[in-house]
């Protein structure tokens, strides 16, 4: 490995960090929690659709390691929620062109929506019976309310992708990711 | 994704992932942990956001440290009312017995209805298995076994035992005779998820009991060795269950709210005058520990990363404190950080006591469950209030709610905030103002675990871990080491 993409591979990781780290910093600081952007997924997606596909297993890797460093969630599940979102960016980057925004935005408002309802719902596997019956009873926590929760973050994030998007591939040292073999990226996209 | 290796491995993991996020396994969630310890090393590249908020963290820590003062002078005060509400009030239930004050430490591993408790000196002396145990005027179990799992600590069966059993009489107006019957065990009707426990009664020579209250009585057993102790101490108050069945309500919350009990003993026992036990927040089982996560990214969940992982003795349960108020507790310990969440994290419970404005006792609330925050920020809890506090329909009254004893990882006394609490039986939900800033925590005191015991092997490795299960049927397989069953 080159120089140059190793030192790629410590800015995306440092980037996913800081950008998983920002939703929470953001929504403490605003008090608008389900309404700021997942900017962690939004990147990984952004990078899913123009890395080359032998990378993308590391990408998953990388971003389920800066979520499990910042998040409380259950490790094992934000590990899945990384590599669920990868494996369905791989599997559509195939069908639709991801780097455009819209489909992008597309893309990313799916897999914010299916990480949020996964994370609650790994979150409710843990507890303990007495707090799940607490819990069941309570209206801002029953299925439809988790699901608004949801895509409100989901199109949140969306809507940062569509406004925002482009400006994502040009982050500080991301791009000897992509830059250097043009040709395998050009083929790993189909 | 190259080659046909690499993406099975890939959906192997993501696969092992997701089963694992929904059927927890401690054993591979531990050696994935190992594997996600370089993680840590991720959260400190958030430094430089946590110095962007640095001022606004040292000023949250000094309004806060000017308020320990009066925040532990609170706590002792809580403390002394909660021990004077733990003896009986009816001067004929004092005569001629000895009370030895007993803290709660947690429920024993896998036997749900007996208690650990420490005793005041810190020593069994004069204490033996058999001797009852009161909450107040409540009889609630007997003691099964003195000096374990270590030195001044006791187990407690409690009446809820399916096999534990006391001869009981119910009272009448004086114009009829007086009832005797059989107390214990969980009567069919009781449902533990929501800590409606009643007590199974078995009357032979009475088909309808009186609605008066049921008092232990076991003069006629001629193997109750403790029956002039136990004697009068109050049961519940019978109530048909349906299917003509009788039951007994308690008059303490069996299921979370025991935390001070007092051991009945003869006055004359062979026991030094009684030592209170040291505070346990001023003891050395704590840790500090930096806060290295600047805000969850999780919109549901309310909580922060710390610097300190089960490699540095923290555990699942512990309590996160600052001066004398929770914050909250260790929801996963990693190898080398921890997942802490918030009392706002919905899920999280604690058990809680309330001091009410213009009452000396504290009342015991039990486990309360967080259902998260509201639009201003203040805490809400689910309360089951199994047996309500008095008063009239819709009133309510002003506390500052406490931590209560019973978890082995949470003191006692820990400030949570202020509510109006609602009176009469539950569910209620409580809304609590706590002073905890969401925003500018940057260190916090983590309890430890105790020091592992000089023999470990003899030692139960979860002695001191939260009950798995709330059901008490592998409690006869240890029939053979605790006491036999005293019927009258």
């Amino acid at each position: 490995m080159s120089s140059e993409r190793l030192a790629a591979w410590v800015w995306v990781t440092l980037w996913a960090t800081w950008s998983f780290a920002a939703r929470g910093f953001c929504a403490e600081a605003l008090a608008l929690h389900s309404w700021v952007p997942d900017f962690g997924l939004a990147l990984l997606v952004m990078l899913c659709a123009r890395a080359p596909r032998e990378d993308l297993p590391w990408l998953a890797l990388v971003f389920g390691f800066a979520r499990v460093a910042v998040s409380i969630d259950p490790p094992v599940a934000s590990l899945a929620v990384a590599f669920g979102a990868v494996a369905l960016a791989r599997a559509l980057r195939g069908i639709v062109d991801a780097q455009r925004l819209l489909p992008r935005a597309l893309l990313t408002f799916v897999i914010v929506l299916g990480a949020e309802l996964w994370l609650t719902l790994a979150h409710f596997a843990r507890l303990r019976d007495e707090a799940l019956a607490a819990l069941g009873g309570t209206p801002e926590l029953a299925l439809p309310s988790v699901f608004a929760t949801a895509a409100r973050a989901a199109a949140a994030t969306a809507l940062f992708v569509l406004a925002f998007g482009g400006a994502l591939a040009y982050l500080p040292g991301l791009t000897p990711l992509w830059r250097e073999r043009p040709w395998r990226v050009g083929a790993s996209s189909r | 994704m190259g080659g046909s290796r690499g993406r099975t491995a890939f959906l192997v993991a993501l696969c092992g992932c997701a089963w694992l996020s929904l059927r927890p396994d401690a054993r591979v969630e531990a050696w994935i942990d190992v594997g996600l310890a370089p993680a840590r090393a991720l959260a400190e590249a958030l430094a430089p956001w946590r110095w962007m908020r640095l001022r606004s963290v040292r000023a949250a820590e000094a309004e806060l440290a000017a308020k320990v003062d009066g925040e532990i002078a609170q706590r002792r005060a809580l403390h002394e009312a909660e021990r004077a509400a733990a003896l009986p009030t009816e001067p004929q239930l004092s005569f001629g017995r000895r009370f030895v004050h007993a803290e709660v430490v947690g429920r024993r591993p896998e036997h749900f209805d007996q208690l650990e408790v420490r005793l005041d000196s810190a020593t069994c002396d004069g204490i033996e298995p058999g001797m009852p145990v009161c909450s107040g005027d409540a009889y609630v179990g007997r003691v099964v076994e003195i000096d374990v799992p270590e030195t001044g600590r006791a187990w407690i069966e409690l009446a809820t035992a399916r096999r534990f059993a006391v001869g009981a009489r119910i009272e009448t107006d004086g114009t009829r005779e007086e009832v005797r019957c059989v107390v214990g065990g969980l009567a069919s009707m009781s449902r533990a998820d929501s800590g409606r426990l009643f007590l199974s009664v078995t009357a032979p020579s009475a088909r309808v009991l009186p609605q008066a209250l049921a008092r232990v009585d076991e003069r006629l057993s001629p193997l109750a060795r403790f029956a002039a102790e136990a004697d009068g101490f109050r049961l519940g108050m019978p109530e048909p269950g349906g299917d003509g069945e009788w039951v007994l309500r308690p008059l303490v919350d069996f299921s979370s709210g025991l935390y001070q009990l007092c051991i009945v003993a003869p006055a004359d026992i062979a026991r030094e005058p009684d030592r209170e036990l040291a505070d346990e927040l001023g003891d050395k089982r704590w840790a500090e520990a930096r806060v290295i996560s600047i805000g969850e990214p999780s919109a549901r969940r309310d909580g922060f990363e710390l610097a300190l992982g089960s490699w540095q003795g923290a555990q699942d349960g512990a309590a996160l404190v600052v001066g004398a108020r929770l914050l909250g507790k260790i929801v996963h310990a990693g190898a080398l950080s921890s997942d802490a969440r918030r009392l706002g994290d919905p899920g999280g419970s604690v058990h809680a006591l309330a001091r009410i404005e213009g009452r000396a006792a504290p009342v015991v609330l039990g486990r309360i469950v967080s259902l998260g925050r509201d639009e201003e920020g203040a805490l809400l809890f689910h309360w089951p209030a199994p047996l309500g506090i008095p008063g009239a329909a819709g009133e309510r009254v002003r506390a500052t709610l406490f931590t209560g004893a019973g978890e082995p990882l949470v003191p006692r006394g820990l400030l949570l905030g202020e509510a109006e609490l609602p009176t009469g039986v539950g569910p209620h939900r409580v809304r609590v103002e706590s002073a905890d800033e969401r925003f500018s925590i940057g260190h916090v005191r983590v309890r430890l675990g105790p020091p592992p015991p000089p023999d470990a092997k003899k030692q139960d490795p979860q002695a001191t871990g939260e009950p798995e299960s709330e059901s008490d049927s592998e409690a006869d397989s240890e029939a053979d080491s605790e006491p036999k069953e005293r019927k009258p």
